[in-house]
């Protein structure tokens, strides 16, 4: 580590730059909205102080919403993390069609949100999709998934994952990439086992870029809206509601700015506080 | 390495002056000669008023609206570009003619008009009317209605005026396009004599349907989403004598009637089997789909759905039909509302949208408009025109509007309350032994609590 | 003894060659449920569409919807306007981040925790709210409907995670590499580009990757800062198939279908240069 003089902030002044004029400068105003309250009708805004944000307190769609992001988030980022990481170790290694199987992984990727919603919601339809029809005669029933509040978030889930799965993989596979493989040879030559050696080497090495794709992952669910919007439109009920869908709707259909900007405050303030706790993870595991 | 870095550096020269240069070169592509789109980015300078020829001061319009001029396949979008040239050469007002999804229309007034930027007329859904105006997002016209001459003012439907002054301040904000109301569509390849009572509807659906095809008897618009209540629901409910909102703004659909129109519906499919599941989940394009597909004999949806439906085989074979929809003893009250014309409160020259908004109210515009769009003028002197003669369909579509087409209940939290009862009925429709009581006394509690 | 060992092993490798391809031979069907379901409705004619029972296989086959997407809609622009606008921003981003992410990951210096947060931070905050005096300002500027406005609004989105992630690729480059270098005489900058750049490979081209779906995925920002056709995107392009009680799924889909051409393309393109090398580099350590 070199210690320079105005070196690294001249280096760090693009980003600098951009983040401050594109991002904090317009900050103020999302605190703006949450703090005044818009006169019914006129528009006009008055100082409410936090009135808005104790509304949001006592309001019960808020805790389900909440509930249902957590819900989401947690297993949504596990199994994104999980199965990224099995695909990743397999893509590893050289193995047939490998390119193949990539490709095909990447494209839901590039599908539109748009698309994915409509088809999924086509194929998942109870009574004229395709699911139902072929996997039916089986005893499954896949359009429970938008029709039964218990199985709401499992669809979600699924096509959540079905559409970034390339995500996941991609980084952790780059992760893996840069673990020198000499290290891995070199611990087998001298009589380690496969399991022995990703448990040991691979595994330790890995922990950081797992660490920060969960963190990623766990901040793209908070903000996740396209997909769900147009498969369940919060439903069935609200039991797929998450914070940020209840947010846009907020913003885009009900026009309440102020609820809307409150809850994205609630929102940064929830993912700081995961950031905090994902340092303070870090930082004792170095 | 250095061929990398050397790559590096020439791509990003290419995209910088790509980027730099690429406004201008949009000043050749139009994908319409027809109306003018807006040529590349506003200058600074440039006030709206002039023109792109620089030297004259012309007026220009900026309207925005969800038909596409490039698309010719699509009838009305043909009809309303033919209008939209009509009003230039009468006016010699230029319009500017912004294209978006039709749903983001309102989003993007809204969000326009608070930052100050905004087109000076808009197309918007007139039960959003609420919600912008409580957002503080249009401008009123009632200053612009005054100058209007009583003679055109009487010619005026009376549904119009409902559907377009707030409940918020009394004030009149849009003028409509035109009217929509919803009725009982039916194939009568399918279905021979539509039902006028829930008991008919229940037998007549039950001949109609076979499951083992694929085939329903009825489909409605029932999923997360208030204009299922706008559309479907709330026919079953005020036939039955429920009521959504009183004047005080307190939601009252948590009522013994509103039970029972909520448990029939829910029967529907999970007692007489005449509708598919799917009522619940799937939005209405999925249903009005599998309704032109043949799989579904009859639906509930508005008069908008005009071309969209005379595009199917049975139509085009004559086997269409509309009627009123079924009530509990006979028709049921619909919904009227329709796609208004809105000022922005922000809008730079209200006045040029206020004449296009005249314009567009005249007769023979109203006519033109409605028999692409499928929609009722919302003047009366129209509805008795030659044009509509041979259209039997419009005809009913009128005497529909005339005789069982009403405004929604009062609610100045509009979109919320009727969220509000869409949740609890849902909770009822796809949990058959849920209490639709319990469910509509929480939900009608935690909204009046709310707002 | 060897010999068995040996062939026992080579069986057990071939089995688990088989579970692995099974495993995921199953996994790309169930990813191309969804794909093949678009493909099929992209060509069956119109009154076809919505049959029940589904037909699997397609009896027809027609290419009208694509005919009658590429016609009414401007849709060579609109991919034009997509791929450009998603390499240029990834190519920018690339280049803003990663002499953030060396320099936070090599140099030490007064307020890096601080910056680091500053870096962080708008990851976190939906971005939403923040649209609304960014339009004012843009539409003031004369930045709406432009490239380079698209662009600069799209990278804060990009930077953050950007950032972080190729910190964390380069702080797994052994620094020895570098020092290296500085003792041939090698300045700061060409360190960059010579040793960080081929080491961190891998990381860069996911990022690049990634930052270029996160663009082409994007929708709201293209929605709200564009007023003309010419300059709108497939995200939001293809919203003109939703027509409003008119739901074209046979156009929409082809359009989606044509729309992920011209990306697998460019997929297969990097996956061929660039992943190649890493492995073959990779080996050599």
């Amino acid at each position: 580590m070199k210690k320079d003089n105005i070196l690294p902030y001249v280096y760090l002044s693009p980003s600098v730059l951009v983040l401050l004029l594109l991002s904090y400068l317009p900050m103020p105003y999302a605190l703006y909205l949450a703090v005044t309250k818009s006169q019914l009708g006129s528009g006009e805004r008055s100082f409410d102080g936090l009135e808005n944000f104790s509304k949001i307190l006592k309001d019960p769609y808020f805790w389900e919403s909440l509930s249902v992001t957590f819900y989401y988030t947690v297993f949504t980022t596990l199994a994104m993390t999980v199965l990224g990481l099995v695909l990743a170790l397999l893509f590893n290694k050289k193995i047939r069609f490998r390119a193949l199987y990539m490709t095909i992984l990447f494209i839901p990727w590039v599908v539109s949100e748009v698309v994915t919603g409509q088809t999924w919601k086509w194929l998942l339809n109870p009574n004229f999709g395709m699911l139902n029809y072929l996997l039916e005669p089986l005893g499954l029933k896949p359009s429970l998934v938008l029709t039964a509040p218990i199985f709401g978030l499992l669809g979600i889930i699924i096509v959540t994952l079905w559409k970034n799965i390339a995500y996941s993989t991609l980084l952790l596979l780059a992760g893996l990439q840069t673990i020198s493989k000499d290290l891995i040879e070199a611990a087998q030559i001298d009589g380690c086992s496969t399991w022995k050696a990703f448990r040991f080497i691979t595994l330790p090495l890995l922990k950081p870029t797992i660490m920060v794709v969960s963190l990623l992952l766990i901040i793209n669910c908070m903000n996740q809206t396209g997909i769900i919007l147009v498969l369940t439109n919060g439903g069935p009920i609200r039991t797929t509601e998450t914070l940020g869908v209840y947010m846009y709707k907020e913003a885009f259909m009900n026009y309440h700015l102020s609820n809307a900007a409150s809850i994205a405050v609630v929102l940064s303030f929830i993912n700081l506080f995961i950031v905090a706790i994902y340092f303070r993870f870090a930082k004792s595991n170095m | 390495m250095m061929r990398v870095k050397k790559l590096g550096l020439i791509l990003f020269v290419l995209i910088l002056s790509i980027s730099l240069v690429a406004c201008s070169s949009n000043g050749g592509n139009n994908s319409s000669g027809e109306t003018s789109q807006k040529e590349g980015s506003p200058q600074k300078e440039e006030s709206s008023k002039k023109s792109e020829s620089g030297d004259k001061t012309e007026r220009v319009l900026k309207l925005a609206h969800y038909i596409d001029p490039a698309n010719k396949d699509d009838v009305y979008g043909v009809a309303m570009t033919e209008i939209i040239q009509q009003f230039e050469a009468e006016t010699g007002i230029k319009v500017d003619l912004e294209t978006l999804p039709w749903d983001q229309m309102e989003s993007k007034l809204v969000i326009s008009n608070a930052a100050g930027e905004t087109v000076d007329l808009s197309w918007v859904s007139s039960q959003k009317l609420a919600s912008l105006v409580n957002a503080g997002a249009l401008r009123p016209i009632d200053d612009f209605v005054a100058t209007y001459d009583k003679k055109i003012m009487d010619d005026f439907s009376e549904l119009e005026d409902k559907a377009t002054v707030s409940e918020l301040d009394g004030k009149k904000y849009l003028y409509l396009a035109s009217m929509h109301t919803r009725m009982l569509w039916y194939n009568k390849e399918l279905v021979n004599t539509p039902p006028q009572t829930w008991a008919e509807l229940v037998e007549i659906g039950k001949q109609a349907t076979d499951k083992s095809k694929g085939q329903y008897g009825f489909g409605f618009w029932g999923s997360k989403h208030y204009g299922s209540i706008e559309v479907a629901i709330s026919p079953f409910i005020w036939s039955a004598g429920g009521t959504i909102s009183n004047k005080d703004g307190e939601v009252t659909f948590n009522s013994p009637e509103t039970v029972e129109a909520l448990q029939f519906v829910g029967d529907l499919v999970h007692k007489h089997g005449i509708s598919p599941e799917s009522v619940f989940t799937s939005d209405s394009a999925e249903i009005d789909n599998a309704f032109k597909a043949g799989n579904i004999a009859m639906v509930i949806n508005g008069s908008y759905m005009y071309d969209r439906f005379m595009e199917t085989e049975f139509a085009k074979a004559g086997n269409i039909g509309v009627a009123p929809i079924p009530g509990k003893n006979g028709p049921a009250p619909n919904f009227i509302n329709g796609w208004g014309m809105a000022i922005p409160k922000n809008a730079k020259n209200p006045e040029l949208a206020w004449e296009f908004m005249k314009f567009f109210n005249q007769t023979e515009i109203q006519i033109k408009h409605s028999l692409a769009e499928g929609g009722i003028p919302t003047r009366k002197s129209a509805w008795t025109d030659k044009a509509f003669e041979d259209k039997p369909l419009h005809q009913f579509f009128f005497k529909n509007a005339e005789e069982n087409g009403r405004p929604m209940d009062p609610l100045v939290y509009y979109q919320e309350g009727l969220e509000a009862l869409n949740i609890a009925a849902l909770g009822y429709f796809l949990d058959a032994k849920a209490n639709v009581k319990q469910l509509l006394d929480d939900q009608a509690k935690m909204f009046n609590d709310k707002y | 003894m060897r010999s068995q060992r040996l062939w026992s092993s080579r069986l057990n490798s071939i089995f688990i060659r088989m579970c692995i391809q099974l495993f995921l031979i199953v996994l790309t069907v169930i990813i191309l449920v969804p794909i093949y379901n678009s493909l099929i409705t992209s060509i069956t004619p119109e009154n076809q569409i919505n049959r029940y029972p589904p037909n699997l296989i397609p009896e027809l086959v027609v290419f009208d919807h694509y005919i009658h997407a590429f016609k009414s809609q401007p849709m060579f622009r609109f991919i034009f306007n997509s791929l450009f606008l998603s390499i240029a921003a990834s190519i920018v981003a690339l280049f803003i981040s990663l002499q953030a992410a060396y320099t936070l990951s090599r140099h030490q210096f007064k307020g890096k925790a601080l910056l680091i947060l500053f870096i962080l931070f708008p990851m976190m905050m939906p971005g939403i709210t923040n649209l609304i005096p960014l339009y004012n300002v843009f539409s003031n500027i004369g930045l709406i409907n432009t490239y380079i406005g698209l662009i600069l609004l799209y990278l804060p989105a990009l930077l953050p995670f950007a950032i972080w992630l190729l910190k964390n690729f380069i702080d797994s480059v052994p620094y020895e590499l570098e020092e290296a270098s500085f003792i041939d005489g090698c300045n700061r900058f060409s360190v960059l580009y010579r040793i960080i750049f081929p080491a961190a490979m891998p990381g860069i081209v996911a990022i690049c990757i990634i930052n270029f779906v996160l663009v082409w995925n994007e929708f709201l920002v293209s929605l709200l800062f564009t007023t003309e056709k010419s300059m709108r995107t497939m995200t939001v392009g293809i919203f003109n198939f939703i027509g409003f009680n008119n739901l074209q799924q046979g156009p929409i889909n082809a359009a989606s279908i044509a729309a992920m051409l011209p990306v697998i393309i460019i997929f297969l393109i990097i996956r061929e240069r660039f992943m190649k090398s890493i492995i073959e580099g990779a080996i050599k350590g």
